[in-house]
């Protein structure tokens, strides 16, 4: 009997704006990658001059995001920095997707005593607060760009090594894979041409959903000082930098790089919604 | 029940072997020599040698781990460079607060998210659905330091209502003689309560910024869980026997509801430990996180360590916590082991 | 004999001839759908009778005893000429029968272990219940649960009251359910499908009990099944249903010896044995109609070899049929 509230009157449901998956975000990821390729040739001054005659001026038509204490242009800065904050969260995320989907492959292929270390591996990674994990790795690391992509996909991989790992694993037995066994096609090309490419739609749309999350992963850390130096523009930095002069008012600072951010989080998350609703309908 | 708790701490086994193997490694591999570093900026080539020995990092990998090993099993945690003290005597002095604000924003978040997603669940689409899905938006894309600086802002420069973002307690007033080390509940046991509320003032902030993160995921899961349960068959004979709506709602609705609550709120905790370390940061809260910062910026690796560590614990302290109260709710759950 | 039992012994007061539930006219419709899942029926409970409504699934059997009972699901939209319990109108008002329920209609649903609560003890649940209604607490309460689990005869019901129901076999979480719904000590027993998935001896000794009690307590039930044969045995009064639309009704053995409507022919013939069910018939041609589109006047009449014209474009008259039944349709066997 169908008295479930799903049959409820369609026609009262109103157009929506779509918040998640719309289309504005694909234009926005586009607008964020055109600003990391061309961001720095377009900004109106160069992102690490000082100036000491404009410190610390407010928001106005010649500074758009107002200036730092020693006069550098805030916009110019928020936009430069860009490029490294991507380049940082993708890195991170193809990092991490490829050797979470090397290892994932792995031990879901082989199964066995493989299986047992990846999956304990994981689940230990997992079941551990994972900021203070990728704190840790990038102070281990030290003072580079290096340290926090690599700490910012460390604590990434267990995302991908488990998906891949249930996934392999499901079509271990499917027909076509026992078809191409049987035709005496090794293992790695099986795995590799046979079966990852049936994987790839979900990890698309899992990559595409985790840069968000590794672009505020990122800034948490170099926000601690960790990783990247000043005066090089990075959006955590920029905000840290900023919440000194909080306290005094210039509050324009800390809250530009913040707000790109946030939209850059918005971007991407919705971006991979977007990219979900194609690829993969079932899980929309 | 017994049975429940000794399964499960020997499951947290692996677990914790792991994280002090994670932890002896990240400190293996921090550049340049450790020794060097020790010895000091005078040090000559015969007292690095001799501070190497010293610190038996002259052994081969398994020789110090090893010996790392037994430092642990005797409580030394090494000692800080920074502060010249042993890293336990810092960490005793400081885990208090970080509890202090860690547990206050767990609570928060409980209590937030639970009313906000039971609240969903009874109107679908109402509006506390709608402030529920806003505050899970923002949880989701504002950094946890960007949220704590805009509150910051907002509430101590421009509207004066929060004190100044410096610690536990302004310079004012004389802490609690301490007792539990939770300086609120310290404050109310010795009944100083104009204390007390100037301490719930300084919490404020950094507990809702650290607890906003957790109140979206607590709201997504309870709405959800409570709308299945509300559909399930048994809320359908507890209103045909004409139960009132409270106790259709809390007791046979949500006390169903509360298992992947829960399991929720786990994760929540692990995220809270993790975003701590930027709360604390930002506010200036004295506890192990800002600790730790400071240690890492200037390569002193013990504190870093002993922070893995606690927070490996911890994790696994609460995670115990919470199976245990998951096999109390749930009858089904003591059996399985 | 218990103190439950002994209030429950009085001497019945003066027969009461007027009946205790009286549906009428009652149509509710799902979502945009314009044709209504259920149309137009009308049906009585005398009390101390029990009667059952019997149909095919999605005939909307259950959905008219859940109207009854006000735990209808939102979606639903409900018509009635009027729906009387005991002179109490509850069509006007939907929220009068929040008054009624549990306290003078019990209900017992289909699939017990699923419909108790998986997280407290049986007892518990069904203090709950006389806590709500008899205003019981502490000893008292659970010495009553007990005795109410005693009542539908469990055996050993100390220890019962504080297993939960994945620890209780379906049977037994039937009787649970039995207890709870007579907690309230009601005089309505809405029974919904109350052995669907059991076996047919614990069927038939859930089935018992229940006449047994409703027998002792002087309790009126409305017996939703789609087992015919399980209607003849225990229902005084049979309303047969089909695709919402009340097509018979008479005492079970008028229907099942003399059926006058084709459906409850086929029913009948359908049935030789007991073992046969309504959801397995083979023998009815035609589909159920889709009530997402147009449907014939009268809903049987695709299926129907007796079909006139008529019978697609005018909903058939309920006639009276001797001694004390009803039929509609417009051709119907002699």
């Amino acid at each position: 009997m169908t008295a479930d509230a799903t049959d409820a009157p369609a026609r009262r449901r109103l157009p929506r704006l779509r918040v998640r998956g719309g289309a504005w975000s694909v234009w926005l990821v586009g607008l964020f990658l055109f600003l990391a390729v061309f961001g720095p040739m377009i900004v109106p001054y160069d992102p690490v001059a000082t100036n000491t005659r404009v410190s610390l001026q407010p928001p106005s038509w010649a500074h758009l995001f107002g200036t730092d204490d020693v006069g550098r242009d805030v916009f110019s800065r928020v936009i430069a920095a860009t490029r490294l904050d991507l380049m940082i969260a993708l890195g991170a995320v193809l990092l991490s997707l490829g050797i979470g989907t090397a290892l994932g492959a792995a031990a879901g292929w082989a199964g066995g005593w493989t299986d047992r270390i990846v999956s304990r591996t994981i689940d230990t990674i997992m079941g551990f607060p994972l900021f203070v994990l990728a704190v840790g790795i990038a102070a281990g690391l030290g003072n580079s760009v290096w340290s926090v992509v690599i700490a910012t996909s460390v604590v990434n991989l267990p995302l991908y090594a488990r998906t891949t790992r249930s996934e392999v694993n499901r079509r271990r037995s499917a027909g076509y894979v026992q078809a191409a066994r049987l035709s005496g096609i090794g293992s790695f090309t099986i795995v590799a041409r046979h079966i990852l490419p049936n994987v790839a739609p979900i990890l698309a749309v899992q990559a595409s959903l985790n840069i968000g999350w590794a672009i505020l992963n990122a800034a948490g850390l170099s926000f601690l000082g960790l990783g990247i130096r000043p005066p090089t523009p990075e959006w955590g930095i920029l905000v840290a930098d900023g919440a000194d002069f909080l306290f005094s008012g210039e509050w324009w600072m800390f809250v530009f790089p913040g707000a790109m951010l946030v939209l850059a989080v918005l971007a991407f998350g919705g971006f991979g919604d977007w990219l979900r609703d194609r690829l993969d309908p079932k899980r929309a | 029940m017994t049975r429940v708790i000794a399964f499960r701490l020997l499951a947290a086994i692996p677990n914790l072997v792991g994280i002090i193997v994670i932890a002896f490694i990240v400190t293996r591999i921090l550049p340049g020599d450790a020794a060097a570093y020790y010895a000091g900026p005078t040090a000559t080539a015969a007292t690095i040698e001799e501070t190497r020995q010293r610190l038996g990092l002259d052994g081969t990998m398994m020789e110090q781990f090893l010996a790392y090993v037994g430092q642990l099993v005797r409580g030394d945690l090494g000692d800080s460079l920074s502060s010249g003290q042993p890293v336990i005597e810092d960490f005793a002095r400081r885990l208090p607060a970080s509890l202090e604000l860690t547990l206050f924003a767990l609570v928060i978040a409980i209590a937030g998210g639970i009313l906000l997603g039971v609240g969903a669940a009874l109107r679908p689409r109402g509006v506390v659905d709608r402030i529920a899905s806003v505050v899970s938006a923002v949880g989701q894309a504002v950094p946890t330091f960007f949220l704590g600086l805009v509150l910051v802002f907002l509430f101590y420069y421009l509207l004066d209502w929060a004190p100044e973002p410096l610690g536990r307690l302004s310079f004012m007033y004389s802490p609690p003689q301490p007792m539990t080390g939770f300086w609120t509940i310290d404050a109310l046991l010795q009944g100083r309560f104009d204390l007390f509320g100037e301490l719930v003032r300084q919490l404020a902030l950094p507990v809702i910024t650290l607890a906003w993160f957790g109140i979206g995921p607590i709201a997504r899961i309870t709405r959800s869980a409570m709308m299945d349960a509300l559909s399930s068959d048994f809320v359908r004979t507890a209103r045909a026997a004409g139960l009132s709506r409270r106790t259709i709602l809390w007791r046979y609705g949500f006390r169903n509801a509360l298992i992947p609550v829960l399991h929720t709120t786990g994760m929540v905790f692990s995220f809270m430990l993790g975003a701590n370390v930027l709360v604390e940061d930002v506010f200036g809260w004295p506890g192990i996180g800002a600790y730790t910062v400071d240690a890492v910026l200037v390569a002193d690796y013990a504190p870093v360590q002993a922070y893995i560590l606690v927070m490996a614990a911890l994790y696994i302290v609460v995670n115990l916590a919470i199976d245990v109260i998951t096999a109390l709710v749930d009858p089904r759950v003591r059996y399985d082991g | 004999m218990n103190a439950l039992t002994a209030v429950l012994d009085q001497p019945s007061p003066p027969p009461d001839t007027s009946p205790l539930l009286a549906v009428s006219g009652l149509s509710i419709s799902f979502g945009g759908r314009i044709v209504p899942t259920v149309q137009d029926v009308s049906f009585a409970i005398a009390r101390g009778e029990t009667l059952a409504l019997v149909g095919e699934s999605g005939s909307g059997k259950s959905i008219i005893a859940h109207t009854v009972a006000g735990i209808l699901a939102d979606a639903a939209r409900v018509n009635a000429t009027s729906i009387s319990f005991d002179g109490i109108e509850l069509a006007v008002d939907r929220r009068a029968v929040e008054a009624l329920r549990g306290r003078r209609i019990g209900m017992v649903f289909q699939n017990a272990r699923a419909a108790l609560s998986p997280t407290l003890a049986v007892g518990t649940q069904i203090g709950d219940v006389i806590a709500r209604h008899r205003k019981l607490r502490g000893r008292a309460l659970r010495e009553a649960a007990v005795e109410a689990l005693a009542a539908v005869r469990i055996p050993d019901p100390e220890r019962r009251a504080k297993a939960y129901p994945h620890e209780l076999s379906g049977g037994m979480c039937q009787r649970v359910m039995l207890a709870l719904a007579m907690a309230g000590e009601p005089d309505l027993l809405i029974a919904d499908e109350p052995t669907t998935g059991l076996d047919n001896t614990t069927q038939a000794a859930i089935l018992d009990l229940l006449a047994a009690e409703a027998k002792r307590r002087l309790m009126s039930t409305l017996f939703i099944t789609h087992d015919l044969g399980l209607a003849r045995d225990y229902a005084d009064r049979v309303a047969v249903l089909h695709a919402g639309q009340l097509v018979e009704e008479g005492s079970a053995l008028t229907v099942f010896d003399a059926p006058r409507h084709p459906y409850s022919a086929r029913l009948v013939r359908a049935v030789p044995a007991r073992a046969a069910t309504v959801a397995d018939l083979g023998g009815i041609p035609g589909k159920f109609p889709d009530l997402s589109g147009t449907v014939p006047a009268c809903r049987f009449a695709d299926r129907c070899e007796r079909a006139v014209e008529r019978c697609r474009t005018e909903v058939p008259r309920l006639d009276p049929v001797p001694p004390d039944g009803r039929v509609a349709c417009w051709r119907p066997l002699v």
